[in-house]
């Protein structure tokens, strides 16, 4: 009788041992790199030379790398200050309500994540124009004085988020209906012929039922706003006056292929993955708790 | 019992299917490596096959055995007589459709047709995926042939300092078979040529053309409002006043004197370079890179920065400048909601990408003169150049393409198909009556601010090392934003450069 491949032939080689080989290779192996590079000044071209924590002394003085940080935190508070409750309130409010056209609204909503952020940033980039742009023409009409959207370092980090809350926020709808639909329909519906009013069925059923999968959307828009770029790099390119609205991923990059600090940049790219694993971790085991 | 197993054998088939694709994606990869690697010996092995077999039939295709540290690696290499020439691969960051790019194809196209042994194979990379790609590349050893630079530190010098270009200084004490008689390096405009010659006197790059910074006006928009227009030998106050005026006749409508997007920060560095220039001169600026006697934070720098900041606060830019980018700036330029801009000889062919009628009327006229200054003509400016790796294999072939690129006769196309001034002098040009007529006014005013410069400086975001270039940048947009003092950006500038000249060894 022909023998059966064995189980490690069939279940652990293609499905574990080969992703996970995969994972070191291209993602574990490069940040052990990036850990040794830190301790070394390179310009990416001549020759490495080892300086023992002098990066990471820089890293800890750089004040543009903490106005940086800031600006991410910033980010990661009105990722799960708006974007996620806005998300829950609209995916709530098409779940309950017998509105026409719910097809259309869920598109709607989703419709400005499906373009790319670049496409993005122009647009808003022509929105927030200084020089006859539509939204100061608003203003103007209005009466109020025009705004520097992008320029004014008090407020062009607030411009940028704006728009990232703009395009988020659907993804975070679609995440909450997803969670929703997953709530068995007889509990919701006792709850209506028990009296309930909407509030109390959103706050006592709806958002206890689905605490696991808004544990996960807390814990991607914290990694995500952490590891943000796109939007930040094309609308305000220079990080605005002062690297008013640098973030982290911007100041990266720029340390890295603008100006060749490469064994800097490791550093930060060190502490970056750092932080994102950490608080990623947490938050991984609040949903693993939730559920 | 059925179930079970076709279950068994679903998830079998997969994980041979899985397996077979991983080691299929890590033959392929490897194979495709050795392939790449032992390319150029095989060339010459098939060259032989295609002669021999010549006669028979015109298209072969043979297997070729390897062996390599690695193993064996069977490469079947399809040959015909195109493919037996060996490619030269030339970076250039010239889009799709623009003139530059017609120019460069019709040379290499000339090139490939007159050439047996090489080819030039054009490679389009983007401008700033370019200044990361070419310093990875360089560091991995497998950069291309001929690249783009753009003379200077940081694209050019810092590598040949690895001794990763080839020096041209042999081919340049030669003549060239296009221009016969005289070296090549004296066919040069003088200001472009000390770009590319680095502090050990070599000469590793070759000039393709002259782009300087200057002030560009629209002749139409200052007689619409009957405003002088700006002329040579024009001083500080007759500038300011023009602004004055023109904020006066504009008042109300979004119309500006000056077009600024700083947001990319060096298009606020040409203010800032040309009143260092003017000020402290030209013979400063050159030596102050390398010289541990002088400084950046003396008062020439700090005046500059406060000139930068006096026309800020006249009201001379249109607002939300830091915001904007040198391209929304062109834009208002070229749709004329801006008098002028301060901006490099590119502005023509870019502002015609906005609108056809306004770049018609653009002048150029020279940098005001300015209280105290000790230098009245030179230029900030410089422009593209190529230099050749030194892992080309055929850096003859290369520097032959380069000497054709370089002819009279490229070099006018340069002029009239691309509206850009070329990198040889205008006597080797060999212009015609005719061709002179046809220059247009712009041009021919570029030309006559050209030819007064005895020294053009490189613009500091490329010529300088990165972490001077840093500071330069960093500073910029607070200078003009005004977060920032005059005396603190001279600060900021030589405390880099001190940091700079202690990793050089200087001091």
């Amino acid at each position: 009788m022909r023998k059966h491949p064995s189980f490690f032939m069939q279940i652990i080689l293609p499905f574990i041992v080969l992703p996970l080989a995969f994972y070191l290779l291209f993602r574990l192996g490069p940040a052990f790199v990036a850990l040794y590079t830190s301790f070394f000044k390179w310009d990416g071209v001549g020759s490495m030379k080892f300086i023992g924590l002098e990066n990471w002394i820089n890293l800890i003085v750089d004040d543009v790398f903490w106005k940086a940080f800031r600006n991410n935190i910033l980010l990661a508070i009105a990722s799960i200050g708006i974007e996620i409750p806005v998300g829950l309130f609209l995916a709530y409010i098409l779940m309950i309500e017998p509105i026409k056209g719910k097809i259309f609204f869920r598109t709607a909503y989703f419709n400005p994540m499906i373009f790319i952020p670049a496409a993005i940033a122009l647009l808003w980039k022509l929105i927030y124009f200084p020089v006859g742009g539509p939204l100061n023409n608003l203003l103007l009409q209005l009466g109020l004085p025009k705004i520097d959207w992008l320029g004014d370092p008090n407020i062009n980090v607030w411009s940028v988020i704006l728009v990232v809350v703009w395009q988020w926020t659907g993804w975070y709808f679609v995440l909450s209906l997803a969670g929703m639909s997953a709530i068995p329909l007889e509990v919701i519906e006792s709850a209506i012929i028990d009296g309930a009013s909407r509030f109390r069925l959103l706050t006592k059923i709806i958002i206890p039922l689905m605490k696991s999968n808004l544990f996960l959307q807390i814990t991607l828009a914290t990694t995500g706003s952490l590891m943000y770029f796109d939007l930040f790099w094309i609308m305000v390119e220079g990080g605005g006056p002062g690297h008013s609205a640098e973030v982290l991923a911007t100041w990266l990059y720029k340390q890295t292929f603008m100006w060749s600090k490469v064994g800097y940049s490791c550093a930060m790219a060190t502490f970056l993955t750092l932080i994102t694993f950490l608080i990623g971790f947490y938050w991984i085991r609040q949903v693993a708790r939730a559920s | 019992m059925e179930g079970r197993i076709s279950r068994r054998k679903a998830l079998s088939t997969i994980a041979k299917v899985g397996i077979a694709a991983g080691i299929g994606v890590v033959v392929g990869a490897v194979g495709g490596y050795l392939g790449g690697r032992v390319a150029t010996p095989t060339v010459t092995k098939t060259e032989t096959v295609t002669k021999a077999a010549a006669t028979v039939t015109s298209t072969v295709t043979s297997t070729v055995t390897v062996t390599s540290p690695a193993g064996p690696a069977t490469v079947t290499i399809p040959t015909t007589p195109t493919v037996a020439k060996a490619p030269l691969t030339l970076w250039h960051l010239w889009t799709e459709g623009s003139a530059q790019l017609d120019w460069l194809m019709t040379y290499v196209e000339k090139f490939n047709a007159e050439n047996p042994r090489t080819y030039i194979k054009p490679v389009y990379v983007e401008n700033e995926i370019f200044k990361r790609q070419i310093v990875t590349s360089m560091a991995a050893g497998n950069p291309p042939d001929i690249f783009h630079n753009w003379g200077g530190w940081m694209y050019l010098f810092r590598f040949a300092k690895e001794g990763k270009v080839v020096d041209l200084t042999p081919y340049m004490n030669d003549a060239s078979p296009y221009i016969p008689g005289v070296p090549w390096k004296e066919t040069f405009l003088p200001g472009r040529m000390a770009q590319v010659r680095f502090t050990d006197g070599k000469i590793y790059g070759v000039p393709l053309m002259l782009l300087f910074e200057s002030i560009f006006f629209n002749r139409k928009l200052f007689e619409e409002y009957d405003i002088p227009m700006p002329r040579n030998e024009w001083t500080w106050d007759e500038f300011k006043q023009i602004i004055e005026e023109i904020k006066e006749k504009t008042a109300g409508k979004e119309i500006y004197p000056i077009a600024l997007g700083n947001a990319v920060a060096w298009t606020g560095l040409i203010y800032y370079m040309y009143f260092v220039l003017r000020l402290a001169g030209a013979d400063y600026v050159e030596k102050a890179m390398w010289d541990p006697s002088l400084r950046f934070d003396t008062d020439e720098f700090i005046q500059a920065g406060k000139l930068c900041q006096e026309l800020v606060d006249i009201g001379a830019f249109n607002p939300g400048f830091n915001g904007l980018r040198d391209t929304d700036a062109a834009m208002l330029f070229a749709n004329g909601q801006a008098f002028m801009e301060a901006i490099g000889t590119w502005i023509y062919g870019q502002a015609l990408s906005y609108n056809q009628e306004n770049p018609k009327y653009f002048d150029v006229v020279a940098w005001p003169h300015f209280p105290g200054e000790v230098d009245s003509v030179n230029l900030v400016g410089g422009g593209d150049a190529y230099a050749v790796a030194k892992t080309c294999k055929y850096p003859d072939d290369a520097v032959r393409f380069l000497q054709l690129f370089l002819s009279p006769e490229s070099q006018k196309m340069l002029l009239f198909h691309c509206n850009v001034l070329p990198g040889i002098k205008t006597e080797y040009l060999g212009l015609t009556k005719d061709e002179e007529k046809q220059l247009s006014l712009l041009a021919k005013h570029e030309m006559e601010l050209a030819s007064q410069a005895t020294y053009i400086c490189n613009y500091w975001d490329q010529g300088l090392p990165p972490i001077i270039t840093e500071a330069v940048l960093e500073t910029m947009i607070a200078l003009f934003g005004k977060t920032t003092t005059p005396e603190a950006v001279a600060k900021k500038l030589e405390d880099a450069r001190q940091q700079w000249l202690k990793e050089a060894g200087i001091i």
